[in-house]
């Protein structure tokens, strides 16, 4: 499988981390409440076709993307920076 | 049998090899097989099962009868095939899967015991007996199984792999190959062209077929000039493409020089393995003839007759003296035709259709060609050797050459291997590639374009003539009707049509199934001339036509592939790489014996001479209590957490406070994971302000840079912090006992070493001649204690005179080992403590506890992470004066030793100097509660076990006063 | 910088002089390049016009501002290794004081990294050939320009790669794994031949 990474261009699966599920948000840093942080560090879904994930591209930039990837024929279908992603909504 | 070469006068380089012990002469650029065709030789092995005679099948890696042992010096390489070997002086080869010899082979007795041994045998036989009958025949039956014997050398080749990128990847390099090749070139991309023959030209070589005004040979030699004119192609003959991959991704094997004599060879690489990368790809695979099935079809002399025409073509050898052509289309009459031209005689043709094409016509004018029109052989007689075909009117033909044409397959294994669903075709009654999911097309005999025209049009030459060439013309009969004889399917596994019908009978019907029942295409050759026949086969059994019979999916490789290959040049002391410390030459030196620490290389002790491991590390420890010792310490993982919102941020990541740490200051912080437990722990120092120093554990410190950027880039991207490895930058040890201020009063200078200037835990500037070093008061051991850093290419020369500075005290250096066993003395946790399970209480580090907000603390509220059974850390100490073996279980009592409940286990261990005894760091269930309670530390896997008494694990200066004298 | 007290991870290891197989149009050149100092600058998210701006008016940069491009001045060269994230490089002089004048703390911070690398200059014709043997990128001038900087592996061990002609490679690896990578580079320029100087 290979990703293109916004930065560095297309590279070999082996550069990257996988990272995690991209859809769950984590909740606030000081959100008390169990059943939240439980379902962020635990709960998954699994879906047959499209998923959001997180990849670290580790051998390279080091950036973290959000990829979606097809789970059943690893296309990738679209490739982000979390640095552009965030850009848009914090600035 | 007696095949014989056309021409001794062939001005080719003659070649000396052996086989089976007797010596032959061939001529360079044979094959192993036509040149033991030219020297007559006719049987050469055994099949897999029945170990009947077998002989040369085809002229291609399709070949699932002719694959041998070849001797290497010391090794011996199974199951190469004889029909790609290029033969070199000094090549020895000998038959497989016969004893003593394959002429008079004692295994062959399997045949007679055929019936018995169908498909699904193992299963039949010992399914429900007990255990006992399979184990007592196994070792029998796994010495009469299995074909080539496996070396148990080490194998002395190299091998290396390479990356290769391009634009567009063409694999096969047959007239339609090489018309895309020449096409693509011509625009500029780049190109590599791969053939896993020696020869470019498939079909072509050797065929007197005219395209554009020459032969063959003289249309492919001069398109190939073309092609390496262009500096944009890269040509790859003797290279397999075996793998098909996502994104266009392909695995490849380069034999680079095998075909090579021994001295030849010497240093070169043997093989390479290749990945390619390609934007879009050709196909241009080709098709592999297949036979037809009739009784004991397998005999030594039956071959495709596409074959019989290769060697005759491309080697000058003629298989046999009688040579008898079966056949249910008209390509067989271009095979003949091409004989014709080299006075090769036809003894007749048997050709189950009843009228004849034009174009075959014509051959059989030319040739004046004797032809059997409605026929069929329905029996191959002969042992060792064809010696007549039976035909279905009774007639009997001596022979000893049969060749065999049933049509067809497209060579659509890579299209196969990402998916591509085949698709059935009337015409050619095989199948073709489906829908492809990556950007590649088929082009030439691979999609069904057997004409050479056509082919040449599909790689982009529309415009090149050829002379007229028949169209296939099939008659769709593929298995002869006959009692007599056995049907073989599948050559290489030995599978009969008799199995594939017992397979449909007992119920096995799916095409998976078939497969996997009776192993057919599961052998080396993959089924390549046994698949379609197969699906005929099962069609016919299960009364639906062949679409709907299914077909199975390609894997990877096309052909055997070397774990050598695969290895490429990463074996022996390339398998990974060695991190070294710059001290580590020092190491060396001065007697240690060094340890693995991931890629890192540390030393575990430094042995004197007599020493044990546990006399050096007693011996070390020891004299750090006693005196000073040095550690080298440069593996710690180092990151710079830069900016302004940098105290924040160590607020959020570590469980105790951050914010009001002064500059010059280090504090001990501890990390947990999301999920609660403690991930790491590590000494983070206030350089500036804004300016962080944070170690980490050497095992941890990718995990931890990663788990900082993780959180920096994707949760608190509002934070303003920069974090920055830096591991790499210094290069650090630690001196450690009474006396290790004293050495560094003495060493460096620009620093006040007293213990009010310098307390415990400050971070200062120095110089140590030179070299600027920063000192840390910081203590793993439990003794007065510093680190020393400075920049990495000083660290062999700060190592040196420290340890000469340290000379009037006595400094030893100590490894990892007697870092263990001071840290376990004083009950510090360290990596197997921190083993994912444990939380901050477990670990007796609940001081540790803030009470702000930070990673892993809601979850660590859970009511399973605080219940007071949870495995708590312990100190042990052996009542029985024996080592406590790590990973030992807690029992509470004797009783339980090899069956019980276990309290618990040991994580740590090591004799103490300080104490005299042995002891250990255990987690035991509620053990904060047991302290004084004799329980039992077990490890039945060695039958060991004693009896330990459970304390707390500051075994050693449990105020630690040590620390800060 | 190399001397008495500050000594290169090579020393011993790789020695100038050494040619095995060599052949002008097939071998490769290795040599180890002594670096005076390696400085990396870490943007703030948006700063990285900014710290662009003060790179071509201070220091009259030539070059765009590009993913991965390199910057050379008379004394050092900064390569822009991932996004808001460059590393400058001296062979000659000390530029962390200099720098820390010319960017301020609010455009970007900065690490000094001058003893963390080993670098090695892999030239000549046979470079590509070499380098496709570790490195899983794809190495034409289309996709790795001139004056471009890439951060991948080889080997298993991390490079910053900065190719500063067509077949002229600067290869910094971390100062721990110099000697292997020494030893894969040898290893791997085998087949072709090289010269060390």
């Amino acid at each position: 499988m290979q990703i293109d990474c916004p930065f560095c261009g297309k590279r070999d699966q082996s550069e990257f981390t996988y990272s995690g599920d991209a859809t769950k948000k984590r909740p606030d840093h000081n959100d008390q409440d169990p059943q939240a942080w439980f379902d962020y560090v635990y709960q998954r879904d699994n879906p047959k076709g499209a998923h959001q994930e997180y990849w670290h591209h580790t051998s390279g930039c080091r950036q973290f993307l959000v990829v979606e990837r097809n789970t059943m024929t690893h296309k990738i279908s679209s490739v982000q920076a979390v640095g552009d992603l965030n850009k848009g909504s914090a600035e | 049998m007696s095949g014989y070469r056309l021409t001794s006068d062939t001005g080719a380089t003659p070649v000396s090899f052996k086989f089976n012990g007797k010596t032959y002469q061939g001529v360079q650029g044979d094959t192993l097989a036509s040149a033991l065709l030219a020297n007559g030789v006719t049987l050469v092995g055994r099949s897999f099962k029945y170990h009947r005679p077998r002989g040369i099948f085809s002229a291609g890696s399709e070949e699932p009868n002719a694959a041998v042992n070849v001797v290497r010096g010391d090794e011996l390489e199974p199951n190469t095939l004889a029909t790609t070997l290029e033969i070199y002086n000094g090549l020895e080869a000998k038959s497989q899967n016969c004893w003593p010899s394959v002429d008079f082979d004692v295994n062959a007795i399997n045949s007679l015991l055929s019936p018995i041994f169908v498909a699904g045998f193992y299963y039949k036989t010992f399914m429900g007996t007990s255990n006992k009958h399979w184990m007592f025949f196994e070792k029998h039956i796994r010495k009469a199984a299995g074909m080539g014997e496996a070396s148990v050398t080490a194998d002395s080749s190299r091998y290396e792999k390479q990356n290769v990128f391009c634009d567009v990847l063409i694999v096969g390099a047959g007239p339609a190959g090489i018309s895309a090749a020449l096409t693509q070139a011509a625009t500029g991309a780049r190109v590599v062209l791969a053939d896993e023959n020696a020869q470019m030209g498939g079909a072509l070589i050797g065929s007197t077929q005219e395209i554009a005004g020459q032969d063959g040979d003289g249309w492919v030699r001069e398109q190939l000039e073309k092609l390496k004119t262009f500096d944009n192609v890269k040509l790859l003959p003797r290279t397999t493409v075996y793998g098909y991959y996502d994104n266009n991704t392909f695995g490849a094997v380069e034999r680079v020089s095998d075909h090579l004599t021994t001295s030849e060879a010497k240093g070169k690489i043997r093989q390479r393995h290749l990945v390619l990368k390609s934007k879009k790809v050709i196909l241009a695979t080709g098709a592999l003839e297949r036979p037809i099935l009739f009784g004991d079809n397998d005999r030594p002399g039956v071959m495709l007759a596409s074959a019989v025409g290769k060697y005759v073509k491309r080697y000058g050898v003629v298989p046999g003296r009688e040579i008898v052509m079966f056949t249910n289309n008209d390509s067989i009459y271009q095979e003949i035709a091409e004989l014709g031209a080299r006075n090769v005689p036809i003894k007749a043709v048997v050709d189950l259709r009843d009228t004849l094409s034009d174009y075959a016509a014509a051959v059989k004018e030319k040739y004046n060609l004797r032809i059997y029109h409605n026929a069929a052989v329905v029996r191959a007689v002969g042992g060792k050797a064809l010696k007549s075909v039976i035909l279905n009117n009774g007639e009997t033909l001596t022979c000893d050459v049969l060749g065999v044409s049933g049509g067809w397959t497209p060579t659509i294994h890579l299209q196969s291997q990402q998916g591509d669903k085949p698709v059935y075709d009337e015409t050619i009654c095989s199948f073709l590639p489906g829908m492809g999911h990556q950007d590649y097309v088929s082009i030439g005999a691979c999609k069904g374009s057997f004409d050479l025209s056509a082919c040449l049009s599909e790689g982009g030459l529309a415009e090149v003539r050829v002379e007229d060439e028949p169209s296939l013309n099939i008659l769709p009969v593929f298995d002869i009707e006959t009692t007599k004889g056995k049907k073989f399917v599948d050559l290489q596994h030995d599978v009969k049509t008799s199995d594939i019908k017992l397979a449909k009978q007992e119920g096995f019907l799916s095409v998976e199934h078939l497969k996997r029942y009776t192993t057919l295409g599961m052998a080396n050759d993959q089924g390549k001339t046994a698949n379609v026949n197969a699906l005929v086969v099962m069609s016919k059994e299960r009364q639906l036509p062949i679409t709907e019979v299914g077909t199975t999916r390609f894997r990877p490789p096309y052909a055997p592939v070397s774990i050598g290959a695969l290895s490429g040049g990463e074996y022996g002391e390339h398998f990974r790489p060695t991190r070294r410390t710059p001290m580590h030459e020092w190491h060396l030196d001065h007697g240690a014996e060094m340890i693995n620490a991931g890629a890192w290389v540390r030393p575990r002790v430094y042995k004197k001479a007599g020493e044990t491991v546990t006399d050096a590390y007693i011996r070390e420890a020891a004299a750090v209590r006693e005196s000073v010792g040095m550690v080298d310490v440069t593996s710690l993982g180092k990151i710079e957490v830069i900016g302004p919102d940098a105290p924040e941020f160590l607020n959020r990541v570590y469980t105790n406070a951050w914010l009001k740490l002064p500059v010059g200051k280090a504090r001990y912080g501890v990390m947990l994971r999301e999920d609660g437990h403690v991930f790491d722990d590590g000494t983070t120092w206030r350089l500036e302000e804004n300016r962080f120093l944070m170690t980490t554990t050497t095992a941890n410190a990718a995990n931890v840079l990663t788990h900082l950027e993780f959180l920096l880039d994707v949760i608190w991207p509002e934070l303003k912090v920069k974090v920055v490895s830096v591991t790499e930058q210094w290069a650090g040890l630690a001196i450690a006992g009474p006396n290790s201020r004293a050495v560094l009063a003495k060493a460096l200078h620009d620093v006040d070493m007293s213990n009010e200037a310098f307390p415990f835990m400050a971070v200062q500037d120095a110089k140590l001649g030179d070299i600027p070093v920063k000192v840390a008061r910081l203590s793993f051991s439990g003794e007065l204690a510093y680190e020393v850093w400075c920049p990495s290419h000083y660290g062999y020369a700060m190592w040196d005179q420290l340890y000469q500075a340290g000379q009037d005290f006595n400094i030893t250096p100590y490894g990892t080992e007697a870092l263990g066993t001071l840290r376990i003395e004083k009950g510090h946790i360290s990596g197997p403590e921190l083993d994912g399970r444990t939380t901050v209480d477990d670990l007796d580090l609940g001081w540790a506890w803030g009470k702000k907000d930070f990673v892993g603390k809601p979850l660590a509220g859970r009511d399973g992470m605080v219940d007071e059974d949870r495995l708590k850390l312990v100190g042990l100490v052996s009542k029985e004066e024996k080592a406590i073996r790590p990973g030992s279980q807690i029992v509470l009592s004797n009783a339980e030793t090899t069956l019980g409940v276990s309290q618990g286990h040991v994580t740590s261990t090591t004799y103490s100097p300080a104490l005299g005894k042995y002891i250990a760091l255990a987690l035991v269930k509620n053990g904060r509660n047991k302290i004084g309670e004799t329980v039992y530390a077990t490890y039945p896997l060695k039958n060991e076990s004693q009896a330990v008494e459970i304390v707390k694990p500051h075994f050693f200066d449990p105020d630690g006063s040590r620390m800060h004298v | 910088m190399y001397n008495e007290i500050s000594i290169s991870p090579l020393q011993g290891v790789l020695n100038a002089g050494h040619e095995v197989s060599y052949d002008a149009e097939k071998s490769v050149d290795l040599k180890e390049l002594a670096v005076t100092s390696i400085v990396q600058i870490d943007c703030w998210h948006g700063k990285e016009a900014d710290l662009f701006a003060v790179f071509k008016e201070k220091l009259q940069i030539e070059g765009a501002m590009e993913n991965g491009s390199v910057w050379k001045t008379a004394d050092f060269f900064v390569m822009n290794t991932s996004p808001g994230s460059y590393m400058a490089v001296s062979y000659t002089v000390g530029i962390w004081d200099y720098l820390k004048d010319l960017i301020s703390d609010d455009i970007a911070v900065m690490t000094d990294l001058s003893h963390s690398r080993s670098v090695l200059s892999v030239s000549g014709a046979g470079v590509l050939d070499v380098l496709s043997k570790g490195m899983n990128i794809d190495l034409d001038e289309t996709v790795f320009p001139i004056n471009h900087v890439k951060q991948t592996s080889i080997a298993h061990m991390g490079v910053t790669c900065y190719r500063a002609d067509k077949d002229d490679f600067k290869l910094f690896v971390f100062r721990g794994f110099a000697q292997s990578f020494y030893q894969w580079l040898t290893h791997s320029a085998h087949d072709v031949g090289y010269r060390t100087s």
